[in-house]
C-alpha cells in the first residue's frame, strides 16, 4: 500500500537532464505510477540524489544557542541534503564515544538526516595525543570520518600514527591543508597591504 | 646447522626439527635428581648481556650449566663496557679468553651479526634490538608441539606490538619453516612497513581470527610504546588488542594461549586468561632451558646422536 511518500515527478529534470516524469514508491524510485501517489508538477525543478554535506558545525552539545541538531538537520533537509557530517569542535568535544553518541542519537530523533558525527583525531583538538578512534567507530554513532577541523593535525608523525591507525576500520581523516605555524597571530593576507599597514601577514 | 645461531632464518626445516628433538631428549633431565651432563665439560660459554634479561640470561647460565661448561656472566653494567669500550673490543677480550660460544642480548638490532665477525666461537643471539631472538621461537615451538604434538599446519595468531617485537620476528621465520599458519594481529601503528612481504597473513580483527587459532601469542606492550603515539590509549589498546576472558572463550576447544613475558596483566592479557589452564607461560620458561641446552650442545660440536645417548 503506498504511503504518503509516493508521487508521480511531472516535468522534473534528473541532474539537470531532459524533463520526463519520476515514479517514487514509498521513497524509492520505480518505473511505473504507484497506486495512490500524489501528483506534483515539478515543472522547471531538478532532480538530484540526496546530498551530503561533508563539514557542518550543529554545535550541539555546548553551543545550544548558535545551532542545535534539530536546526541544522532542519536546514540541511530543505536544502536537500539528506546526510550531514557534524563536526567534532562541540564542548565537549566529541573525542570520545560518549559525545559522538549523543549528536547521533539526537540525529536520529529529529528525523530530518541522517547524522554522521566527526570524531576528533585529537584528544580536546589539542593535537598532541590521539583520541579513542577505535572506540569511537565501533559505537553506535560508527564514526568514519575523523577530523580536528580548523585546528589541523599540524605534528607530522602523529598524523602518520593517525592515517595507519584508521587501517583498522578504514576510517580518513578531513585535514584543513595549513600549518597554524606558518600563519601564527596572522591578521590579514601578507603582501602589499600588509606591509603598508604593519598587520601581521 | 650452521656455527652460529643468529637468526630463526638460519634454520632450516631438519636443523629446527634436530633442535627440537634434541632439547626433547635434554628435557627428560629435569626429572632426574641429578640434572647435570658432562657433555660441555672444559668448553667456555660466555653471557654477554647489554641489556638487562635476567630471565634469559637465568635461561642460558642454567643451560650452560647442566652441560657442565664453564659460564662467565658478562654484563654490560660495570664492565669496562661501561667505561666505553666498543663492541669489537669487548669481542677481542672474549676471544683472547677463548671462549667456545657467546650469548649475546644488545639493544642494537645487528649486533651479534657484527660479533659474529670477530670471534672463532659460536654466536648465539640472545635478542638484538628489534630484530630477533631466535631461542625464544625454538621455545615456543617447542611448547606448541608439548602441547599440541606438532606444528606444521597449525594455525598461530601472534596480537600485539610486531614493529618493535624481536619474539614476532623469530616466530614468523621459524613457523613458516616448521609449516605453521601465522597470522598477524595489530593495530596498523605497530606492524613494520614491508610486513606485507612477511611468510604470513595481516589483520587488524582479533575477534575474528581468535575462532580459527590453535595458538594465540600475546605480545607484551613496552611502556614506552603506551606513550609513543602508537595507539589512543592503555584502555583502547586493551579492548581492541587484548586477550580477554570473552575472546578466549571463542577459542577452539585445545587452542593455547602463549606470552613470552614478562605480561602486563590487565593490558595485553588479562589476569584469568594468564592463569588459565590454556596458558602455557610458565610451562615456557622451562622449555627454555631445555632448548637451550639443545642449541649449544648442538652449535658446539655435538651430534644428535650423542645427545640422545647421554641423556638415556
Amino acid at each position: 500500500m503506498s504511503g504518503q511518500n509516493s508521487w508521480v515527478l511531472k516535468g522534473v529534470r534528473p541532474l539537470g537532464g531532459e524533463p520526463t516524469t519520476l515514479f517514487v514508491d514509498d521513497g524509492v524510485l520505480v518505473d511505473a505510477e504507484p497506486s495512490g501517489a500524489q501528483s506534483f508538477d515539478a515543472d522547471g525543478l531538478i532532480a538530484l540524489p540526496g546530498l551530503v554535506d561533508l563539514h557542518t558545525h550543529l554545535r550541539e552539545p555546548g553551543r545550544e544557542d548558535a545551532e542545535t541538531v534539530e536546526t541544522g538537520t532542519l536546514a540541511a533537509a530543505l536544502g536537500g541534503f539528506t546526510a550531514v557530517h557534524a563536526m567534532a569542535n562541540t564542548e565537549p568535544v566529541a573525542d570520545v564515544a560518549g559525545v559522538v553518541e549523543q549528536v547521533w542519537r539526537l540525529g536520529q530523533d529529529a528525523g530530518h538526516c541522517d547524522v554522521h558525527p566527526v570524531g576528533a583525531v585529537t584528544v580536546g583538538l589539542r593535537g598532541e595525543q590521539l583520541a579513542e578512534l577505535g572506540a569511537m567507530a565501533e559505537s553506535a554513532a560508527r564514526v568514519r570520518v575523523f577530523s580536528d577541523d580548523g585546528k589541523c593535525v599540524h605534528d607530522p608523525m602523529l598524523m602518520r600514527r593517525a592515517l595507519e591507525y584508521l587501517r583498522a576500520f578504514d576510517g580518513v581523516i578531513a585535514q584543513h591543508a595549513q600549518d597554524p605555524r606558518l600563519t601564527d597571530g596572522a591578521q590579514m593576507n601578507e603582501g602589499v597591504q600588509s606591509a603598508r599597514l604593519g598587520l601581521v601577514g | 646447522m650452521n656455527r652460529h645461531l643468529l637468526s630463526a632464518a638460519d634454520l632450516n626445516r631438519d636443523d629446527a626439527l634436530l633442535v627440537l628433538d634434541t632439547a626433547e631428549e635434554l628435557a627428560r633431565l629435569a626429572d632426574r635428581p641429578i640434572k647435570k651432563l658432562p657433555t660441555l665439560r672444559g668448553r667456555t660459554v660466555v653471557n654477554l648481556f647489554f641489556e638487562d634479561s635476567t630471565r634469559t640470561r637465568t635461561s642460558f647460565e642454567l643451560a650452560a650449566k647442566r652441560l657442565s661448561a664453564d659460564v662467565i656472566n658478562f654484563s654490560a653494567k660495570g664492565s669496562s663496557v661501561s667505561k666505553g669500550e666498543s663492541l669489537k673490543d669487548t669481542a677481542l677480550t672474549l676471544e683472547a679468553m677463548g671462549a667456545d660460544a657467546v650469548v649475546v642480548r644488545h639493544s642494537a638490532s645487528g649486533a651479534p651479526h657484527r660479533l659474529a665477525h670477530w670471534i672463532r666461537g659460536s654466536v648465539v643471539n640472545a635478542g638484538d634490538g628489534t630484530h630477533e631472538h631466535p631461542t625464544q621461537a625454538l621455545l615456543d615451538a617447542f611448547t606448541m608441539r608439548q602441547r599440541l604434538g606438532r606444528v606444521e599446519g597449525l594455525h598461530v595468531t601472534i596480537v600485539g606490538d610486531v614493529l618493535h617485537s624481536r619474539v614476532a620476528r623469530s616466530n614468523v621465520l621459524l613457523l613458516h619453516t616448521l609449516g605453521a599458519e601465522v597470522t598477524l594481529v595489530a593495530p596498523p601503528t605497530l606492524l613494520p612497513v614491508g610486513v606485507d612481504a612477511w611468510p604470513c597473513d595481516v589483520s587488524f580483527d582479533l575477534d575474528a581470527v581468535v575462532p580459527k587459532s590453535d595458538v594465540v601469542m600475546m605480545l607484551r606492550v613496552q611502556r614506552e610504546r603506551m606513550h609513543g603515539g602508537f595507539f589512543p590509549t592503555t584502555r583502547e589498546y586493551s579492548r581492541r588488542y587484548g586477550l580477554d576472558a570473552r575472546r578466549m572463550a571463542t577459542l577452539p576447544d585445545d587452542a593455547i594461549v602463549m606470552h613470552p613475558g614478562p605480561m602486563n596483566r590487565g593490558v595485553e592479557i588479562a589476569a584469568e586468561v594468564a592463569d588459565s589452564v590454556r596458558s602455557t607461560i610458565v610451562e615456557q620458561v622451562a622449555n627454555g632451558v631445555s632448548v637451550r641446552m639443545a642449541v649449544l650442545y648442538l652449535l658446539l660440536g655435538g651430534g644428535m646422536a650423542e645427545a640422545v645417548e647421554s641423556a638415556a
